[in-house]
């Protein structure tokens, strides 16, 4: 172990603090903890943490201003972590810049994934996003590849209409990453037609159909009820 | 916080003396009937006594109507006032001071002011009587609730301290087999948690936020949930070919569908595997829940349904099928406030069906 990804901690809770502080150290993480909105700023800038798992409610100010204002100089991979269960504002974290969503409560299995797909993202975005670099995004058995406009699965050339290989070229390049309803809009059909997003939920389910055996038991394709869709990250 | 006081006055200002157009034409509006009354009367007898009478009773019809004490005092002052000026001598000027006026105009307003504050008051208490009856409901609903939590949390309790106190004295299993209940126990408390969030939700707003959401979408995410839950239950989903959308506020329903799936299993008996289909009925969507297990009571099928069924059931029976009566009737609610309905039978495979329907289209709402 030449390198021990810097985790801070932004939580005001001293049980949480210990408990995600003795989950992270046990899996080989230097853990940093915030216990308010002044202290957050100030070690994000002074001790350069690999990833930031922030709580929205602290005590000083709102997690989602510290999130902004984060997001306006680094691109330091931020996961909300939060009691605060309305979709609203999961999405608002989400189009706030924030690379995942985590609700309270999480088990500590499922907040290390979430850690360690961010934290890799993170590290192929520096490296110049190699991933991309060939021009193909490999998932199981499913290949995009940019180069081409195509997508196969298990070999097998799918065909998708242009919107549908969009949404999906979108997906992705964001792997592993959930994107909002918003957000693939935006990206897809202009800044227009956001509000209404039946016309991508249409496209969704023709993927779907394409893509996965059952719709109802997605293998690449995730929902997340009522905030957006995630692509699984290549393993 | 020299404010207080001043505070403290507005918002009592506020409450009892506040000024309204409605109120204000009600009070207008009612005393000149009365003059129009006391004329007529006027005319056919000569006598004074009847018009305080009607004055007085203008005052409590005033006090009943409007808000608050301004409007009936001050309905007290004008009667006064205009019995004085008008009805009585010299006709058309103020006149206090002749014999016997001043105790009959004194006791005139007295009464009035004293009818007004009366019946503001009796308003008043119907109305704080209404808000106890809620809370009321409220508290029940929150001892049921508090019932619930105290038994997953003895033990989780219980179990946390034994281990902690006695370290060494436990083998290796005993302890994995303590910390497997805890870990059970609380994921239990989660779970009741997300439905009394869903209650609060229900709550906080006057009516619920439907967006089009795919049936397929739903069903898809209930599912995996419930399996990464429950990995040893066979779960079946069937949904239509073609996509499917459904106005909904589809946390709710999720909801809903977690709930229902979740009884099947802990009320299931010998149940096997579950069914769970959406499909489309006229100008509903249909959504059901159906498992191979035990059948339930002919008679408990009467009754599943009514909000309070299990909370008063309760009080009868042991609590071994806690969570079950705040579950279900959150169930019969969410899917009354989409305008849909909701209904438990035995199924074809022999386990209870749970089956509700959900309008496709925002107008169906109103006609059901």
């Amino acid at each position: 172990m030449s390198h021990k990804d810097r985790i801070l901690i932004v939580d005001d809770e001293n049980g949480i603090c210990r408990f995600l502080s003795t989950v992270l150290s046990v899996n080989n993480y230097d853990v940093l903890v915030a216990r308010t909105g002044t202290d957050a700023y100030m070690m994000v800038t002074s001790s350069m943490p690999d990833l930031v798992l922030l709580d929205l409610g602290l005590p000083d100010m709102d997690g989602i201003d510290i999130l902004k204002t984060m997001r306006e100089w680094t691109e330091t991979p931020v996961i909300v972590v939060s009691a605060r269960t309305h979709e609203r504002d999961k999405v608002e974290a989400l189009d706030a810049g924030a690379d995942d969503y985590v609700m309270k409560p999480f088990s500590p299995s499922e907040l290390l994934a979430r850690i360690r797909t961010s934290i890799r993202r993170s590290g192929a975005r520096n490296s110049n996003l190699k991933t991309f670099r060939s021009g193909i995004c490999r998932i199981d058995e499913l290949t995009i590849d940019y180069d081409k406009h195509a997508v196969l699965l298990s070999g097998k050339n799918i065909h998708l209409t242009r919107n549908e290989f969009k949404i999906i070229a979108l997906l992705g390049k964001n792997a592993g990453k959930v994107l909002t309803h918003a957000h693939i809009m935006k990206e897809i059909w202009g800044a227009g037609l956001v509000g209404d997003n039946r016309i991508l939920r249409v496209n969704m389910a023709n993927i779907r159909r394409k893509l996965e055996e059952d719709p109802t038991e997605p293998k690449y394709i995730f929902t997340e009820i009522g905030v957006g869709y995630r692509l699984r990250e290549t393993e | 916080m020299a404010h207080a006081p001043i505070l403290w006055y507005t918002a009592f200002m506020r409450k009892y003396f506040s000024l309204n157009l409605k109120d204000s034409l009600i009070t207008i509006s009612a005393i000149a009937v009365a003059f129009v009354i006391c004329a007529a009367l006027r005319l056919f007898n000569e006598a004074d006594i009847s018009i305080s009478l009607i004055f007085v009773l203008i005052v409590l019809i005033v006090s009943r109507l409007t808000e608050g004490y301004f409007y009936g005092i001050f309905a007290s002052v004008a009667a006064v006032f205009g019995v004085n000026y008008v009805f009585t001598y010299p006709y058309f000027a103020f006149n206090f001071t002749i014999s016997g006026y001043p105790i009959t105009f004194l006791s005139m307003f007295i009464v009035s002011v004293i009818t007004s504050a009366l019946t503001t008051q009796v308003k008043q208490q119907e109305k704080l009587r209404l808000e106890s009856e809620k809370e009321k409901l409220y508290a029940n609903f929150l001892r049921a609730i508090s019932h619930d939590l105290r038994t997953p949390l003895t033990s989780i309790v219980g179990s946390a301290s034994v281990i902690l106190e006695n370290e060494r004295s436990f083998t290796e299993e005993q302890r994995h087999s303590m910390l497997k209940e805890i870990l059970s126990d609380a994921t239990w408390l989660i779970r009741m948690v997300e439905n009394l969030l869903s209650v609060t939700r229900m709550r906080g707003e006057a009516t619920i936020r439907k967006t089009q959401e795919l049936a397929e979408e739903l069903i898809g995410e209930t599912s995996q949930k419930f399996k990464k839950r429950y990995p040893d239950t066979v779960l079946h989903v069937s949904i239509p070919a073609e996509p499917l959308f459904i106005p909904m506020d589809i946390l709710l329903i999720e909801q809903v569908l977690i709930n229902l799936l979740e009884n099947a299993v802990i009320h299931g008996g010998n149940m096997t595997s579950i069914e769970l289909s959406a499909a489309v009925s006229g100008r509903y969507a249909v959504f059901s829940v159906d498992n191979d297990g035990d059948s339930i009571d002919p008679e408990v099928i009467e009754h599943i349904l009514e909000t309070d069924y299990f909370i008063t059931a309760r009080r009868t029976k042991s609590d071994s099928k806690r969570n079950m009566g705040i579950g279900l009737s959150l169930c019969t609610s969410i899917v009354n406030a989409h305008g849909g309905s909701f209904s438990v039978e035995t199924g074809g495979r022999g386990g209870a069906c749970f089956r509700f329907s959900l309008p496709m289209e925002e107008g169906l709402a109103d006609v059901s």
